[in-house]
């Protein structure tokens, strides 16, 4: 049953779980089933990456025809701003993950009583199929949008190599944290199963306040501080924000710590809904 | 017959809203989440508001118009149009087979058969966002101005659902139509919500002539704008759900014809 | 004139193209098939006819063919004189199709608002629908779950109410493929004996799928089987069984075992401790003549014949060559 078609929108076919048994095997088994699973609908494949582009391109000439006239105040020069949109719609392009969907699913089919027999840790065996989806997103979708970027438009390089690679431990932070969103709202399902459209609500979030379609330095006064005490801003902003070299490298070490801290602590939370959870499903029997 | 063709379609439109109401927790989450989609949506153009003077010439007033007249018919076609969004689940499930027996034809089933209640939370803010921002722009509106962009909303729901039955009859083939489904989607977002001006000119001509988005409120808001009482405004008001009407007809010839494949193929 | 008419009826589904599939596919599934192969035969009203075959065998397809959901590849059926697929409104109006393996009311919808929806598709008058609904009723029983939505019926119930959906408008043509697979005794009795009295009170013309052969000696005076595609034998059930299995037996318990002639080995059909089975050819031998020649013998302890089974009759027409 449908009512908001966005919302639909993030879930794509559930994941089926193999057989295997050696925990390193299996996590490779996943990864690479993900990938096969991702090339075999080829059609699906370019309409998608058609979609993407045309999103990047629609965000690129918006801001090129505001930065044409006047500007009130400075930000950010149209190069940067630029490099920032088609960033974020490489990210986007990249942050796929079935997690809500997979569990939601399992758990109201009731696999995943068999899924918590297994050897290998559940929520492991997850993130390594989101990585493998990401990983082969990565190869078939990024790769064409960065050309069409590369070529058309002056899509800048991060701001120095240091900036490059604090970028990128940024940006696993950044992926981590919202897997973890994703997982604690899958996991709440473990206790109250209705709750589907939580994860759409958890989205909405994530579009206002994460640097997606607003950076942080164009957000009203007012915004600023919500987006500083939610952990969605690390996702987006606050990686592309050293790609461009809004920060220099002197508050850098505060920035990822911080990021850090959250990284860590959303993980504990997951970890610890995850465990009661388990146990109120084992009491109860699946 | 027509009367009771058209006392049946009534009546199935009834059963499917009567449908919702089996599922509250749906409408109280989109309530949420419907009105944060649109804050960011109105984000982006304050943000754009208060850092530039304009876009391609559009000031954050007539921004806010043109996004709250292209969410109204957007809202409308999440009322009538949503169930285009399981069209292949209806095909490999063999769901066709069910309207095929009935002595109704198939679109007349199909188009009732998911009536949408929580596409008026767009309706109604798109209507709350177009009046805001028509006051702040001070348009003088008369009953006839009112009644000509009613009729251009139509046509520009018309236009809207046309296409996604064109797009999503498509799984009568492949039985996979989601793709297309949200390649249009996210075409119609950035065609509908800002000014076409921005995109390069061929893009525009396409946008156009081809898959006619832009006379979903592009023009006819640039025409609101510039001359709403001048002819060629009223051209260009009419023009929408002309356009709409050919396109639809289209469309369920279309649906049509797919559904021959349908019979042909099984399911 | 014939109600149902079927002609040189072809079905082809044609092997898989790869545009928009998968790149890896099933290569068993590259070749066309021919579901329905030549099929040909006529109903005429009031007939009550079991249309047979192993699984795969093109019932369901031509099922689909004569209900106008499926497009033949070449061929024809007409329907009291009309294309189901060129005619499909009107020819639907004068069918009752039921699929028991896929149920035709609306899931989400209590029962009573989905018979209330067809009672408006059909322009049901309400006092017809009023007294045809307690009719059905009286047979079916369904009042009890009317306010129930059909996705919580249980098969039995949901079969009941589909019949019943399908007899809503009176149609002169019952089409049932499957109706009653997966149903306990109860629910099966009280749907052949509705099919048998809308049959012999209406008129109706029944046209019945089914792996119960129970079903098909209740219900049907006529069978149609077909293998492959194709036809393998269209008669009375009185005929065939004739043709195939003429055959009866007797059974004799005898007190002790005993030494039985040459003559009447040969008769024996099989022997199960002290009962001997003996096979009697309908025509040729007499009853009595046989159990005088016994009880003059020897002792019968117990007697009864045995009619040829119609499991016998339809299993050697499967594999039949058509």
């Amino acid at each position: 049953m449908c009512c908001c078609p966005k919302a639909w929108k993030r879930f794509p076919d559930p994941v089926k779980m193999p057989a295997c048994s050696t925990a390193g095997s299996a996590y490779l088994h996943l990864v690479k089933a993900q990938l096969l699973t991702a090339l075999t609908y080829k059609t699906d494949f370019i309409l998608a990456i058609l979609g993407n582009v045309a999103v990047m391109l629609a965000s690129i000439y918006l801001w090129q025809a505001a930065y044409r006239s006047q500007l009130l105040t400075t930000g950010v020069d149209l190069d940067s701003m630029i490099t920032y949109v088609v960033m974020v719609a490489l990210m986007n392009a990249c942050y796929s993950g079935t997690i809500e969907f997979t569990l939601q699913h399992r758990i109201t089919q009731g696999d995943v009583v068999i899924d918590l027999i297994r050897p290998i840790h559940l929520l492991g065996s997850y993130l390594a199929v989101d990585l493998g989806l990401t990983v082969s997103a990565f190869l078939s979708r990024v790769l064409p949008m960065l050309a069409v970027a590369l070529i058309f438009f002056p899509f800048k390089p991060p701001a120095s190599l240091i900036h490059g690679g604090l970028f990128l431990a940024s940006a696993l932070m950044g992926y981590l944290i919202l897997w973890l969103c994703a997982a604690l709202i899958a996991l709440i399902c473990l206790w109250h199963i209705q709750l589907g459209h939580l994860g759409a609500v958890k989205d909405g979030f994530i579009l206002l306040l994460s640097g997606r379609i607003v950076p942080a330095w164009l957000m009203p006064d007012f915004l600023r501080p919500i987006m500083d005490l939610l952990p969605f801003q690390h996702i987006y902003q606050t990686p592309l924000s050293f790609y461009i070299g809004q920060i220099n490298l002197a508050q850098a070490s505060l920035i990822l710590a911080r990021q850090a801290l959250w990284t860590l602590a959303l993980l504990a939370l997951v970890q610890w809904v995850w465990f009661s959870g388990k146990k109120q499903l084992l009491a109860l029997g699946g | 017959m027509d009367s009771n063709l058209l006392g049946t379609t009534l009546y199935l439109m009834k059963l499917s809203i009567k449908k919702q109401f089996a599922y509250p927790l749906m409408f109280i989450s989109c309530l949420f989440l419907i009105p944060m989609m649109v804050a960011s949506g109105v984000l982006l153009l304050y943000a754009l508001a208060t850092h530039f003077s304009s876009v391609s010439g559009w000031t954050f007033d007539q921004l806010a118009l043109l996004y709250g007249f292209g969410y109204l018919s957007h809202g409308l076609l999440m009322v009538f149009g949503a169930q285009n969004i399981w069209m292949d689940q209806l095909v490999i499930k063999g769901e066709f087979d069910r309207m095929l027996l009935r002595p109704l034809p198939v679109i007349i089933q199909y188009a009732c058969s998911n009536i949408n209640l929580i596409g008026f939370i767009d309706v109604i803010i798109g209507a709350g966002i177009l009046t805001a921002s028509s006051w702040r722009l001070k348009l003088s509106w008369n009953a006839g101005l009112v009644l000509l962009l009613l009729l251009t909303l139509a046509g520009a729901t018309w236009i809207r659902l046309a296409l996604y039955l064109i797009v999503c009859s498509t799984a009568f083939w492949t039985k996979r139509s989601s793709s297309l489904f949200w390649l249009m989607t996210d075409l119609m977002e950035r065609a509908t919500q800002l000014p076409l001006s921005i995109y390069p000119q061929r893009f525009q001509l396409v946008l156009t002539v081809l898959l006619p988005l832009a006379m979903i409120s592009y023009q006819p808001v640039k025409q609101l704008l510039n001359q709403p009482g001048t002819w060629l405004a009223g051209l260009v008001f009419l023009a929408t759900p002309v356009i709409g009407l050919i396109i639809l007809y289209l469309a369920v010839k279309f649906f049509n014809f797919g559904l021959k494949q349908y019979e042909s193929a099984g399911s | 004139m014939y109600q149902i008419e079927v002609m040189d009826l072809v079905k082809i589904y044609p092997a898989r193209r790869r545009l928009f599939e998968q790149w890896k596919q099933d290569r068993k599934l590259d070749v066309a098939t021919h579901a329905v192969d030549g099929l040909s035969f006529s109903i005429s009203a009031g007939e009550r006819v079991g249309f047979l075959g192993p699984n795969g065998a093109g019932k369901s397809t031509t099922i689909k063919m004569m209900a106008g959901i499926l497009q033949p590849t070449s061929g024809r059926v007409t329907i009291l004189g009309q294309s189901p697929h060129q005619h499909r409104i009107e020819v639907c109006k004068k069918l009752g199709v039921v699929f028991g393996q896929r149920s035709q009311l609306y899931w989400d919808l209590k029962l009573e608002e989905s018979f209330e929806l067809l009672r408006r598709m059909y322009g049901i008058h309400a006092a017809d629908y009023q007294r045809r609904l307690n009719r059905l009723n009286d047979v079916l029983d369904f009042s009890r779950f009317l306010k129930h939505p059909v996705r919580n019926l249980s098969l039995g119930q949901r079969i009941r109410a589909d019949l019943a959906a399908a007899m809503l408008h009176n149609p002169p043509i019952l089409l049932l493929d499957e109706p009653t697979i997966g149903l306990d005794l109860d629910s099966k009795k009280k749907i052949r004996n509705y099919i048998k009295e809308i049959n012999l009170q209406e008129g109706t013309t029944v046209l019945l799928t089914t792996h119960d052969l129970d079903d098909v000696e209740w219900l049907c005076d006529r069978l149609i089987i077909i293998n492959h595609g194709k036809m393998v034998a269209d008669n009375s059930i009185h005929v065939l069984t004739e043709q195939i299995a003429p055959e009866r037996y007797l059974v004799v318990e005898f007190d002790t075992e005993y030494e039985l002639s040459v003559a009447l080995e040969e008769k024996v059909h099989k022997q199960e401790g002290l009962t001997c089975w003996f096979k009697m050819k309908a025509r040729e031998d007499s009853i009595s003549a046989l159990v005088s020649e016994l009880a003059a013998r020897f002792v019968i302890r117990d007697l009864s014949i045995k009619e040829p089974d119609i499991e016998d009759v339809v299993l050697a027409l499967y594999n039949r060559k058509a």
